[in-house]
């Protein structure tokens, strides 16, 4: 069993465009059209999107803030439309890192609120939400007023919000955002040390190097359905995308640099090393980035 | 015991987050104070003024504030949680909405009943004397069953914050209309016979006269059960409408 299972998941939205002073028109948008993935235990699945690719409608409905009008998903086992509740007890969500908190309530205050509307006892709630301060380095802060905090501290203590009740799945959408370096890579780790634990992690991300840090699979998504699915490495093979290899060769007194872009970088490398006339003082190979995959995928999605 | 353990959190969330508003908690503790000087203010004014005229027209004053207290509760409670981005996690908790939406109301309503009794009994006293006091007290139960039906009321506006965005003007529509028709700051008899049965449907004018009778010691049964039954219809109603109105949103989608 998968711990996040979509199947040809529709969305269609009704909007009002206006037409004139009063009158207006009534227009459908498909914000999903049929979307369909799966996350193992153990995994992160990276969903990556233009702007409007319907990102963040598939959270919300595997989250069941939205009700799909086609198709179905499973979260840990359970229909995200006829077992809700059950759906709500099995995930952590971060939907927008930097709000959603009580203002006037301090960290540890907002953790324990939210702890107990997930199940936790006040004693279980308290003691979770010391470790998860502590985890997320807010220790010295959590007693001071939400209001208080800065940008990094609100997105930090937003996810040890999602994992107060220790969920078996976990959404983020966009959890680094505002972060600064060394926070950000706290959080990297962490995901991946939840990964170790058998957790699955749902994740987007603008940051795609991030994506591909983290995440095992990515699915490319554009209008409302995926175009690309896979390990990172296998999408930038698919793509065609090329790799660029540099030979710095010393002739007599001169340094040459060498650059050819190739799909295949070991046979070109042996080939360019048997060819080379002169001393080779240095090579680099750089593989293509996710980021290029992606604007490839989306790219040829739009043509 | 799971529900009952996030109703305690919802209750102690909500008095933690007046206690900290600024001058929320003074504003607890002098409410009954505000309440009592501004509504003795309003009834002299409007009553011909003997003693006896003085607290019905106190108690019904009290009725309409209690009454668009009730109503707005909980939508006002909904539409903080959107504005702050709160709403969204509350909703993708496990806890039913109604738990938090009683557990914010309960908050409010002791609050105002506290504030209602603290300021009745003075005047309870000097009309009445001591078993006038000691019978608003006993007003406390019949004040609580009698707001029921108008959380129930709130209930339905609460849905209707949560289904529309731009429900504020429709909010205030819904409980001036409520008040004008509470039926406890006029005579009846003034109210042509459609109306006067619109008024009655509604829980205000029963409320009222429940709790006047109670005060000078004729409360009828006929009210209780009015109260009780208006409570378990207008609950059933507005924990309908309610449903139905999230469920809506949840096919529409948090704007």
């Amino acid at each position: 069993m998968s711990a996040v299972e979509a199947r040809g998941i529709k969305k269609r939205f009704a909007a009002f465009e206006r037409t004139g002073l009063i009158s207006r028109r009534r227009i459908i948008v498909n914000a999903l059209t049929g979307l369909s993935f799966d996350i193992g235990w153990g995994e992160a699945y990276g969903l990556l999107g233009p702007n409007g690719a319907g990102k963040s409608t598939a959270v919300k409905i595997l989250s069941t803030l939205l009700l799909p009008d086609e198709g179905s998903a499973t979260v840990n086992g359970f229909d995200v439309v006829s077992q809700p509740r059950e759906v709500r007890r099995s995930i952590g969500l971060v939907l927008y890192p930097d709000k959603g908190f009580y203002a006037r309530l301090s960290g540890r205050e907002n953790l324990v609120y939210f702890g107990r509307l997930y199940g936790l006892s006040k004693s279980e709630a308290d003691s979770r939400a010391a470790e998860l301060l502590k985890l997320m380095d807010l220790s010295n802060a959590a007693d001071r007023p939400y209001e208080e905090y800065s940008l990094g501290m609100r997105v930090r203590l937003s996810i040890a919000r999602a994992l107060i009740h220790d969920p078996p799945v976990i959404y983020l959408d966009e959890p680094t955002i505002g972060l600064d370096p060394i926070s950000s890579k706290s959080v990297r780790e962490l995901l991946m040390e939840l990964k170790k634990n058998g957790k699955a992690i749902l994740l987007t991300s603008h940051n795609l190097w991030e994506v591909e840090e983290v995440c095992d699979d990515v699915g490319i998504i554009n209008g409302g359905r995926i175009i690309m699915e896979g390990e990172p490495s296998e999408i930038k093979a698919r793509l065609g995308l090329k790799y660029v290899i540099e030979i710095d060769v010393s002739v007599g007194s001169s340094l040459k640099t060498l650059r050819v872009e190739t799909k295949d970088p070991a046979v070109e490398l042996r080939r360019l090393l048997g060819e080379v006339d002169g001393e080779v003082k240095g090579i680099k190979i750089r593989e293509p980035t996710l980021e290029e995959a992606f604007v490839a995928a989306v790219s040829n999605g739009r043509n | 015991m799971g529900a009952i353990n996030e109703f305690a959190a919802v209750m102690e969330n909500e008095f933690r987050i007046i206690s900290r508003e600024p001058g929320g908690l003074a504003l607890l503790v002098i409410l009954p104070y505000f309440v009592a000087g501004g509504t003795a203010v309003i009834a002299s004014f409007l009553a011909s003024v003997n003693r006896y005229r003085f607290a019905e027209q106190f108690i019904g004053f009290e009725v309409v504030m209690l009454s668009i207290i009730m109503m707005q509760t909980g939508a006002r409670f909904l539409r903080e949680e959107r504005n702050g981005g709160r709403l969204e996690y509350l909703l993708a908790s496990p806890t039913n909405m109604f738990i938090v939406l009683f557990g914010t109301s309960l908050v409010m309503a002791s609050s105002i009943v506290a504030a209602f009794t603290v300021s009745l009994m003075p005047i309870a006293y000097g009309v009445y004397g001591v078993q006038g006091m000691m019978r608003a007290l006993a007003s406390i139960v019949l004040l609580m069953i009698g707001l029921m039906p108008l959380y129930g009321l709130g209930l339905a506006l609460s849905g209707l914050v949560l289904r529309f965005r731009d429900s504020d003007s429709l909010m205030g529509l819904i409980t001036s209309a409520a008040s004008l028709l509470s039926g406890a700051t006029y005579p009846m008899q003034a109210l042509p016979r459609w109306l006067g049965f619109l008024v009655k449907v509604l829980p205000m004018h029963v409320l009222d006269d429940a709790l006047y009778y109670e005060l000078i010691g004729y409360l009828n049964a006929a009210h209780v059960v009015y109260l009780a039954l208006a409570s378990a219809a207008y609950l059933s109603l507005g924990a309908y409408l309610y449903g139905r109105l999230q469920r809506s949103l949840l096919r529409k989608g948090i704007v």
